[in-house]
């Protein structure tokens, strides 16, 4: 019977529980709900145990046969109900089973435990096993065994409900979440020391749960720690979070900002565009970045840069946007204070990407080439580049792009670049590469160096008639030795027109004789012509003309002049020619005044030196490393030893009359043909003066 | 006078100066050689017959009055007319005084050049004829004796033959026999033409004062 009853009081029991924990959430518990309505009207059979107490009592004598039948009748009944206890009961065991429950019953007092199979097997327990409270605690995991127990307690002193959840060891190590409820029931002779329950594995739920709040917390930990500020809004546009870093840097309470409180420190001029990006984005549900001015806990407004995201969920539903901002001001600072470098450059400044498109210009490239910066942007370089050497230019870059360095363009070129109205002028251009996330990118310095042509040209205007004066000062030295030279052939020519004229007269002239005077007569007109233009040429004012030159012959030019004033001062002059020698890129005439003053200089230095002694030896030669070499020695007095190195300069002369400006000009004309000058004392006594020029690139020179 | 052939020197370094001047020359038939320095000058055996050297101032190595200087002191007889191609009045005082017979700036007439060489040789041939007189008289005169040469000196010194037979301590016969003999030799009648011999000959008379018997 108390079992009958228990089973009735479970059944009961399991079924209100199971409408509380499982609401409607299967069609088997509903089943079950009916089945505990009926149960619940057999309850009101209970009365009929105290009738039968009763009648059992009074009508011990007079109806025993009613008694019999009654016996009878109950039985039969009792059988019918626990039939029908024995179906609902399986019943109920199904859905538990299915719904993967463990029911049990515990018996405080008694310290009984029955428990489902799926109970037992909860806990690890074989079916047969008897359970009480001790060996269930034993499963329970030490750590929640004291709550476990606490909370038991409370029910039972509650008599209320029993809910929480532990962990489980098992045996084999196995550790499951195991989620129990129970409750206390007031019947039966025990009231109040039943404890009925079901539990359940959690593990699954509990393992989701901890992995969300972990995740959860690693996210806030995240987003709390990241250098950046990082925000979260939701799917109506309200800002529903900001990191420890936006806070800090606002200096404002999480509150404030929550919602549209963050746009309160947008700079006004920044908020209408911050809105209008950050409505536009969310509408449509695309990533924007934005730059504004967000004001910072001490007041001053900083560059931020933001960059926002939609968030969705994993099925697809739009979250709200996530973004992160940083402060850029010192970036933005960098890049203006670039910016402000790049525009205020007195040179031409243009950045060019690989495929050779202008990318960025100053505002020199602006006024240098007289476009608007706008009509630059995107245009090919080449536009900057003087027609006649555009063809070559995308040669020039592919080269530079295979091996790219800084480096003056077109090394040892004249380079020009072309206006927007067409004039050209002449540039000097530094190019540099860099590497940038587009590629590489060239950056050119374009300098405008018509001044400094102009310089060039100025100075060597000044040099070219300073070196003219200092020709004809010279030449007008040698005017006697001149004359002289020019006398020889006018005088040749005037014996043989003579002498021809002589044989007309006294009637002795022959053909061939007159022929042969005629003949000397046109050798030495063109010998005086050739002096003549020696001399105008070195007189005559004209432009420096520069071409292939054989020193020797620039000797030979100069012994022309001086042979005469050599015989005068009874000096002789050597010449030792190097036949083999390389051509030089020079002017003629500029080298010969270099001789010239040497040699000039040379008969000088031996005024003194006893007459056999006078000699000067001009020799040229080839050195090593490209260069020629042209020496003048004499035997002369020497260079004053603690003077040598002055010889070259302005004004400084030896000479009691010498005004110091010959050799200081050789000096100039040999540097501007990119040549050396020296001086030393010879052995032997004398001097030797030098030059050398560099010789021709082979396969230019003979 | 029939002398010997003159001949005309040119030295110039300048090659078509030098063979012009021989052009030039060669119109009055002179007889032309040219040099082209003045040591190639020098190399060559001295003319025998009056000279005229055209002689260029400005030359390599020893120039044209340095040849004049040694010129001079070896006695030759060629004269010098020197041409330069840019007259230094210094040079040309200089070569004067020395005895040139002119000097020609460069480029000269061609009569300027023929009428000086034309006076050079002249002179040349003057100074060739006395040379040529003063070498026939020696010859003469290298003819006599040491005796009768002192005989000679000791006439033209003016002393009667009893004082030549006291100096020389031998009789006055003697002395006369010796004295027709140097007269003879001499190739001359008087004493007079005896001493104006001695002179062009340049023998000086003998040195008066008592000489010891």
């Amino acid at each position: 019977m108390p079992i009958l009853l228990n089973r009735i009081q479970r059944l009961a029991f399991f079924a209100v529980f199971f409408a509380a924990w499982f609401n409607a959430a299967a069609a088997r518990p509903v089943e079950a709900v009916g089945a505990v309505e009926k149960i619940v009207l057999r309850n009101a059979n209970l009365w009929e145990r105290h009738r039968e107490l009763i009648l059992g009592t009074a009508a011990i004598v007079g109806l025993q046969s009613l008694l019999i039948v009654g016996l009878i009748v109950q039985r039969s009944r009792r059988k019918r109900a626990e039939r029908s206890l024995r179906d609902s009961e399986e019943r109920m065991s199904l859905a538990a089973e299915a719904a993967n429950l463990g029911m049990w019953v515990w018996d405080v007092v008694r310290n009984e435990f029955w428990m489902t199979d799926k109970g037992r097997a909860l806990f690890g327990f074989a079916p047969d096993k008897r359970l009480d409270h001790a060996a269930l605690t034993m499963r329970v995991h030490p750590e929640d065994r004291a709550a476990r127990d606490s909370a038991i307690r409370r029910a039972l002193d509650t008599q209320g409900e029993y809910a929480m959840e532990y962990r489980v060891l098992l045996p084999d190590g196995t550790l499951r979440w195991v989620g129990a409820r129970g409750r206390c029931m007031n019947i039966g002779e025990n009231k109040g020391s039943r404890l009925l329950g079901v539990s359940m594995d959690v593990t699954a739920q509990k393992q989701a749960q901890e992995a969300l709040q972990e995740s959860e917390a690693r996210f806030r930990n995240m987003a709390n720690t990241a250098p950046v500020m990082i925000w979260m809004s939701g799917p109506d546009k309200l800002c529903t979070f900001f990191n420890k870093g936006w806070l800090d840097f606002t200096g404002r309470r999480l509150e404030q900002e929550l919602g549209n409180g963050w746009a309160e420190g947008v700079h006004r001029e920044d908020l209408d565009r911050c809105f209008e990006v950050y409505v536009n984005s969310f509408d449509a549900r695309h990533p924007f970045t934005m730059e504004y001015r967000l004001r910072r806990s001490d007041g001053e407004y900083r560059w931020v840069l933001d960059y926002g995201t939609p968030r969705f969920a994993p099925d697809g539903t739009f979250l709200g946007y996530i973004g992160s901002a940083i402060d850029i001001t010192e970036r933005k600072q960098a890049q203006e204070r670039f910016r402000l470098v790049v525009e205020a450059s007195p040179n031409g400044i243009v950045l060019v990407n690989a495929q050779g498109l202008i990318v960025l210009v100053n505002a020199w490239v602006e006024r240098l080439f007289g476009y608007g910066r706008e009509e630059l942007i995107g245009q090919s370089i080449e536009l900057l580049v003087p027609e006649r050497f555009r063809g070559e230019h995308p040669a020039h870059r592919a080269s530079f792009h295979a091996a790219p360095a800084a480096r003056a363009m077109g090394a040892g070129r004249e380079l020009f670049a072309r206006r927007k109205d067409g004039a050209e002028f002449p540039v000097e251009i530094g190019i540099s590469p860099i590497q940038s996330p587009e590629g590489t990118l060239v950056l050119s310095v374009i300098v405008d160096i018509t001044e400094r042509k102009q310089a060039e040209a100025e100075a060597q205007r000044h040099r070219e008639e300073l070196a003219h004066l200092s020709r004809v000062a010279i030449m007008g030295e040698m005017a006697g030795s001149l004359a002289h030279e020019l006398n020889q052939p006018l005088t040749s020519m005037v014996n043989n027109a003579s002498a021809g004229r002589r044989f007309i007269a006294k009637g002795r002239a022959d053909l061939p004789k007159l022929d042969s005077l005629l003949e000397d007569i046109v050798k030495d007109g063109c010998r005086a012509g050739g002096i003549m233009r020696g001399i105008r040429g070195m007189v005559h004012k004209g432009k420096e003309v520069r071409g292939p030159v054989n020193l020797n012959d620039v000797i030979a030019g100069v012994l022309q002049f001086v042979r005469s004033d050599a015989l005068e001062r009874h000096c002789v002059v050597v010449t030792e020619p190097d036949p083999e020698l390389p051509l030089v890129e020079a002017d003629l005439v500029q080298l010969q005044q270099v001789l010239l003053n040497f040699v000039v200089n040379g008969f000088e230095a031996m005024c003194e030196t006893p007459v056999a002694e006078r000699r000067l030896i001009i020799r040229s030669e080839r050195e090593s490393h490209g260069r020629v070499r042209v020496s003048v020695r004499d035997f002369g007095t020497g260079l004053p030893a603690d003077e040598s190195h002055q010889i070259f300069e302005q004004f400084f002369s030896t000479k009691r009359d010498g005004m110091g400006m010959g050799l200081a000009i050789a000096s100039s004309i040999i540097a501007s043909h990119g040549g050396e000058l020296a001086a030393a004392n010879a052995e032997g006594g004398g001097a030797c003066v030098h030059f050398w020029l560099p010789v021709i690139a082979e396969g230019r020179g003979g | 006078m029939q002398g010997p052939e003159s001949r005309v020197f040119v030295v110039d370094d300048d090659h078509s100066v030098r063979t012009s001047l021989a052009n030039l020359l060669s119109t009055e038939d002179y007889a032309v050689e040219i040099f082209a320095s003045a040591a190639e000058y020098l190399a060559r055996v001295p003319h025998p017959g009056p000279a005229c050297l055209v002689l260029d101032v400005r030359l390599p190595g020893l120039d044209g009055l340095a040849l004049q200087q040694q010129l001079t002191e070896k006695g030759r007889v060629e004269q010098i007319v020197f041409i330069t191609g840019h007259g230094d009045i210094p040079m040309v005082i200089d070569a004067m005084k020395r005895g040139a017979v002119d000097f020609l700036p460069k480029p000269f007439r061609d009569d300027e050049l023929l009428s000086a060489v034309a006076k050079a040789l002249a002179r040349s041939a003057e100074y060739w004829r006395q040379r040529c007189e003063v070498v026939e008289k020696r010859e003469r005169l290298a003819k006599l004796t040491p005796r009768e040469f002192e005989v000679f000196r000791s006439v033209i010194a003016g002393l009667l033959n009893k004082q030549i037979a006291a100096e020389l301590g031998v009789a006055v016969r003697t002395i006369k026999h010796h004295r027709a003999r140097v007269m003879q030799k001499a190739g001359v009648v008087s004493v007079a033409e005896l001493v104006s011999l001695a002179q062009k000959a340049g023998v000086a008379p003998a040195p008066p004062g008592p000489k010891g018997p």
